[in-house]
């Protein structure tokens, strides 16, 4: 129940961008179709969840255990971009359509607020390790579900008043 | 296989920089920061308690517990810190026992994110005021919209409810764990 | 190429390219931490001191790191900047410290910080480097104190935790919720394109 609870918290009541503004960026930038932003949604929920299992393993049973938390920031930021890293290598060979879809957005989620903000917010609500992937999967969904809402709205704007841009 | 060499070298120097400069920051830092937490409890614990000149801490059941002493070591009150979720994030409340375990003598809100104007004003004056002298009988409880008509009743806050009674959870959730655990060892 | 004076590096960061209001970079702190003017100016400050720093090492080893390891190495560097300001916040200004929240580790990722260590001091005189980095910091400064007082102001009738608009006038709580900042931003943004389109 609990987990239920975490998940939706995540999603709708506490937003990744709609409450705490994380992930910004790609917010405003990449939510112009539907399915561009549901492609951006799908990336980033993915790379969050491999975020949240490796950030965590690392933190509880290596930054912790030998008093190297103020490290902390270092090495999440860079498991995220090798994270990235490798998802982009893997999607570039499993999906070239989606690839070019995602184009110069696929790396720039290593910068974007919301997964470097998913671990730090694990960290600090002191999550277990199943409640973080749940959390995870939670401001994913979250992430996705404003970013369709946005897109369906400027797509809306686009037919009824296209811009000259 | 140069270029490789060269990456591996840069990204290994630029790791060992971090770390050296990281580690010196964190000893010079780490003093400050320790003494920091320790005046702002000091701090909030003689806003509702006077006369403490020493304290002891022990955990009991992963809640940081301290044993307040006057200066002729002799206890005075017990004093609970005690985190859970509130509506928007979590929120850490300092509790005051009393010496027989049977009043709160007073509470304070440590952190909270709740909202502000709302569920915020569980930090306000007139919030907490209500937690001092609070009877325990098997837990605390809330009313809403009409005046306590027991001693271990507080009135939650028109229009935040729920930051209201996740205090009242949080406290009651503590209590439950650590009034047992110092009965039985003293 | 260095026809431009050193005085338009600096000058620059703070309209014509302003990252918050006309760039549009490292939006994300600017909603979150402009609820007050103190926390904008602690952060404005905090995004200077990592800017500026983050940027100078860069210019000074921009030829002895290769291509491909670029990104990596300012990441980096910006991550052990922003983890030496945030543990002086800690020990020096606690109460600032919490205010800001996680809001400082994430100037890691705040897209100016990055962006110009890229566009800029990878590829410019370690000078140029410091008045562009000094101009950009103060751009974003300005426009988040801007905005925190604003909200501040709105939201709860004080600047700066001084009460200037007296006891009765009845706070707008809606400019310190994400809703106002939203609309705060966007008020900015648009008056800035009015005065840039002027011109």
């Amino acid at each position: 129940m609990k987990l239920l609870i975490i998940f939706l918290s995540a999603a709708v009541v506490n937003n990744f961008i709609l409450s705490y503004f994380l992930g910004i960026c790609p917010f405003l930038g990449v939510s112009r179709k539907i399915s561009s932003a549901l492609g951006m949604g799908a990336a980033v929920t993915f790379v969050m969840s491999l975020t949240a299992i490796s950030t965590w393993v690392l933190y509880h049973k290596l930054l912790v255990p030998f008093d190297m938390v103020y490290l902390e920031y270092v090495v999440f930021i860079l498991v995220i971009a090798s994270l990235v890293q490798i998802v982009e290598m893997f999607i570039k060979k499993s999906s070239p359509v989606l690839y070019k879809a995602l184009g110069i957005y696929l790396p720039l989620i290593t910068t974007n607020c919301a997964i470097l903000g998913l671990a730090l917010f694990m960290v600090l609500k002191d999550y277990n390790f199943i409640q973080s992937v749940v959390f995870a999967l939670g401001a994913g969904a979250g992430f996705t579900l404003a970013l369709l809402i946005m897109a369906g709205i400027r797509e809306d704007l686009d037919i009824r008043c296209p811009s000259s841009s | 296989m140069k270029v490789l060499y060269k990456m591996s070298l840069t990204l290994g120097l630029v790791a060992v920089f971090s770390g050296f400069t990281l580690t010196y920051m964190y000893q010079e830092t780490k003093s400050k920061i320790e003494e920091n937490k320790k005046k702002e409890f000091e701090r909030s614990v003689s806003i509702l308690v006077s006369g403490v000149s020493r304290n002891s801490e022990r955990d009991i059941d992963g809640y940081s517990v301290f044993y307040l002493y006057d200066d002729n070591s002799s206890l005075i009150s017990y004093a609970i810190i005690a985190k859970g979720n509130g509506y928007q994030g979590e929120i850490k409340v300092l509790i005051i026992l009393s010496k027989d375990l049977k009043f709160i003598k007073g509470i304070e809100i440590l952190e909270n994110i709740e909202t502000p104007g709302l569920g915020g004003k569980i930090a306000s004056l007139d919030f907490k005021s209500q937690f001092k002298n609070l009877r325990i009988l098997s837990g605390i409880d809330y009313v809403k919209g009409r005046e306590p008509s027991k001693p271990n009743q507080i009135q939650a806050i028109t229009g935040a409810t729920i930051s209201s009674s996740s205090i009242v959870k949080i406290i009651n959730l503590a209590l439950d764990r650590v009034i047992p655990r110092i009965k039985e060892d003293g | 190429m260095d026809r431009r004076s050193g005085f338009f590096e600096f000058k620059k960061g703070l309209i014509s390219q302003n990252p918050v209001l006309v760039l549009l970079l490292g939006l994300c702190p600017v909603l979150a931490v402009t609820t007050s003017a103190i926390n904008a100016l602690t952060m404005g400050v905090a995004v200077i001191f990592v800017l500026t720093t983050s940027a100078l090492v860069v210019s000074v080893v921009k030829r002895v790191v290769p291509n491909q390891v670029r990104i990596a190495t300012f990441t980096i560097i910006i991550a052990t900047f922003v983890t030496i300001a945030d543990l002086f916040l800690k020990a020096q200004f606690p109460s600032l410290s919490k205010a800001l929240g996680p809001y400082v580790p994430l100037i890691v990722v705040n897209c100016i910080i990055l962006g110009r260590c890229e566009a800029f001091a990878s590829k410019n005189s370690v000078f140029r480097t410091l008045l562009d980095a000094l101009g950009m910091g103060s751009g974003f400064t300005i426009a988040l104190l801007i905005l925190g007082s604003m909200r501040e102001i709105l939201g709860s009738g004080k600047i700066f935790n001084i009460s200037i608009l007296g006891n009765s006038y009845e706070p707008m709580l809606i400019m310190i919720l994400p809703a106002g900042a939203f609309i705060g931003l966007g008020l900015m943004v648009g008056l800035m394109n009015i005065i840039t389109n002027k011109r």
